[in-house]
């Protein structure tokens, strides 16, 4: 049975790749089916076209509309969500308004005399350690690997398995003598940092899985796209204006979300050689997007010539 | 506590006054710092997600050069000029800005015109060894034999310029910001800044360029390359002129429209925009049509045979015509179209879009 016909407004967010990905499916699987449907997209796409060409003038000034503001806004919101502790912590101090002096005169007493005092406390506790009698006379504690083939104790570690037990001073030291400090041998416990958030050791991570991880092929794409787009991001600016720009950011923005789109495809079935090939189609689209502004910028110059 | 009386022994004693000295420079210092222009910022990049780019040392961009004086015309009269050529001739030209109008005669000569706007010109370029005519012209924007001034612009400019041609001439035409229409000449290249490009009754190939306007190709033949950056491109009863021509259509962001192409290697591709195509599929014919955002639609007639492998990413497939071998995944589908033994290759491809072949009615 044919779905309900859909209205004018979410064909014309379908022609703008703004649906979400069920919807969009579902849109593209009605218009198959659909006659009238498809001719309303067609009529929505020409009506565009022509909406296009008579404001271009109101395009060149490159106003974003409400909808690209609400996307900017979310994405903001959803940058600071996840901004970690030490990154909140440097927003505060770049915050505060260092060209004061007073600022820097009280910032600058506090630091000396945090300084000095750690300074002070330390020497006094190396001294007390020397000196003062300890009361803690535990023996020494083994603790068993809970999982002896992946082990990990300090909190970066360049390796997945570490063969040699962590070994680690003990403090509490033996009264009677002083001179040769006792170690406790830990066996590493290993813990899924993934699984338990709260872990100390979440900063682990592999160098391996760190590295950007390619398809065979993808690298290049990558390495071209990333030497065009520095070398286009110069000259952008001069080379396209007004409605050019426009058509030009709306592509990359299309070509940019299909990229991402397919990239998640492929990561969540590997073996999916259609979203593969489309994925490297669209790589192969956005390095003509960006030789195109080379090619545009040639033209402009062979004619100043 | 003992630790607090440490502190405070120091501040009453001689570690006071070497505190305060301490304090004392680092506001100096910083003071002076403060008063400098804050640095501006770094744009931060994130080593864990950024992959490893080798990148060239950047270059400066390079300076243009200055611009050169329109020699304009300041007669009463339009600029026009003529000169007899050989029947097959190349003729090169560039325009800075004005509608363009180039048409094929039957007479072996070039006649140019040029309204409100700069001068006009040859420069022949190479004779005929045997005729000693020209067969190879530059249409300059100034009368070489009369300006003597050093490197004035060679590009036309008017509101209108017209250049009536050899029917076998070959165009090599590069523009700013002009509207073209070129009819009835042998070969074309063009490439455009911004503006329209027509093309009707070019008999051995074109290669057109243009990064905004649209871009229309009618009653041609030979080899066809379109590129457009921004607009439609549509192509209306063209076929090749030998065997192994093929026709190529690149869009970022339009429509291709093809019908009655006759060419057997057909390809395009467009960002965002649908693809329709109209005609028959020939035998040993490779087709690939693709699209980033749009729809592809074939329309064909009822007794087209042809292999398909089509994949649409988020979209789907639909065919009027009965599929033979069809094999279905998630995202693609390849089978036979048509009752017969398959002759030709079809491959469409859209990442979110609609996939249609229609009956032809």
């Amino acid at each position: 049975m044919m779905e309900k016909c859909f209205d004018e407004a979410t064909l014309q967010a379908f022609l703008d790749n703004e649906l979400e990905q069920t919807l969009s499916q579902k849109v593209a699987r009605h218009l198959v089916e659909c006659d009238p449907c498809a001719g309303l997209l067609a009529e929505v796409e020409e009506e565009t076209a022509f909406a296009f060409a008579a404001l271009e003038q109101e395009f060149g000034g490159l106003v974003p509309t409400q909808r690209l503001w609400t996307k900017i806004n979310q994405s903001i919101e959803v940058q600071h969500r996840q901004r970690s502790f030490w990154q909140n912590v440097l927003a505060f101090f770049s915050g505060l308004r260092f060209s004061n002096p007073h600022v820097i005169a009280f910032g600058s007493l506090l630091l000396i005399v945090g300084v000095v005092s750690t300074l002070i406390v330390l020497k006094n506790d190396s001294i007390s350690n020397n000196v003062a009698a300890i009361k803690q006379t535990n023996v020494p504690t083994i603790q068993e690997a809970q999982n002896p083939t992946a082990t990990i104790n300090a909190p970066i570690v360049t390796s997945p398995v570490i063969d040699s037990p962590a070994v680690t001073p003990v403090k509490a030291d033996n009264q009677k003598n002083n001179a040769a400090p006792q170690y406790r041998v830990e066996k590493a416990i290993f813990t899924d940092s993934r699984k338990n958030p709260q872990s100390p050791i979440r900063d682990v991570v592999d160098p391996i899985s760190r590295a950007p991880q390619y398809l065979d092929g993808e690298e290049s794409y990558v390495t071209t796209i990333a030497r065009l787009e520095q070398n286009v991001n110069q000259r952008k600016d001069e080379v396209l204006t007004g409605s050019s720009r426009f058509a030009y950011e709306k592509d990359m923005a299309v070509v940019n979300d299909t990229i991402s789109k397919m990239k998640r495809e492929v990561r969540r079935n590997p073996k999916n050689k259609d979203a593969k090939q489309v994925l490297f189609a669209s790589y192969q689209n956005k390095i003509e997007l960006l030789s195109s502004v080379t090619q545009r910028s040639e033209l402009m110059a062979s004619l100043r010539d | 506590m003992k630790k607090l009386t440490i502190i405070l022994n120091l501040i009453f004693s001689k570690g006071k006054i070497l505190a305060l000295f301490l304090a004392a420079l680092y506001c100096l210092s910083a003071s002076e710092i403060a008063a400098q222009n804050p640095p501006t910022p770094t744009p931060r990049i994130d080593k864990k997600t950024a992959p490893t780019v080798v990148t060239p040392n950047p270059r400066p961009l390079p300076t243009p050069p200055p611009a050169k004086r329109v020699v304009v015309n300041e007669s009463e009269t339009p600029a026009e000029k003529s000169i007899v050529t050989e029947s097959k001739v190349s003729i090169n030209l560039c325009v800075q800005e004005g509608n363009v109008r180039i048409n094929g005669w039957d007479r072996d000569e070039i006649r140019a015109y040029v309204a409100r706007g700069s001068q006009v010109g040859f420069k022949i370029v190479q004779t005929s060894a045997k005729t000693k005519k020209p067969v190879w012209i530059n249409v300059l924007g100034f009368d070489p034999q009369t300006n003597k001034e050093v490197k004035p612009e060679e590009c036309l400019s008017g509101t209108d310029i017209e250049l009536d041609v050899p029917r076998n001439a070959t165009i090599k035409l590069k523009s700013g910001e002009s509207d073209i229409k070129i009819e009835s000449v042998a070969r074309v290249w063009v490439a455009n800044l911004g503006g329209s490009i027509f093309l009707n009754d070019i008999s051995n190939g074109v290669e057109a360029t243009t990064y905004r306007g649209d871009l229309t190709i009618e009653r041609s033949s030979g080899q066809i390359v379109l590129n457009n950056g921004d607009g439609n491109i549509i192509a209306i009863d063209v076929e090749p002129s030998e065997i192994g021509d093929f026709f190529k259509a690149k869009t970022a962001s339009g429509r291709i429209t093809l019908q009655g192409v006759g060419h057997r290697l057909i390809e395009t591709n467009s960002i965002s925009g649908s693809t329709s195509f109209s005609g028959e599929l020939l035998s040993g014919g490779q087709y690939g049509f693709s699209t980033e955002n749009g729809s592809i639609v074939m329309t064909v007639p009822q007794e087209s045979s042809c292999k398909i492998n089509a994949s649409f990413g988020f979209g789907a497939f639909a065919s009027e015509l009965p599929l033979l071998n069809s094999i279905k995944k998630e995202q693609s589908l390849s089978a036979q179209l048509g009752s017969m033994d398959a002759t030709c290759g079809m491959n469409l491809r859209t990442g979110s879009g609609v996939i249609r072949i229609r009956k032809r009615q």
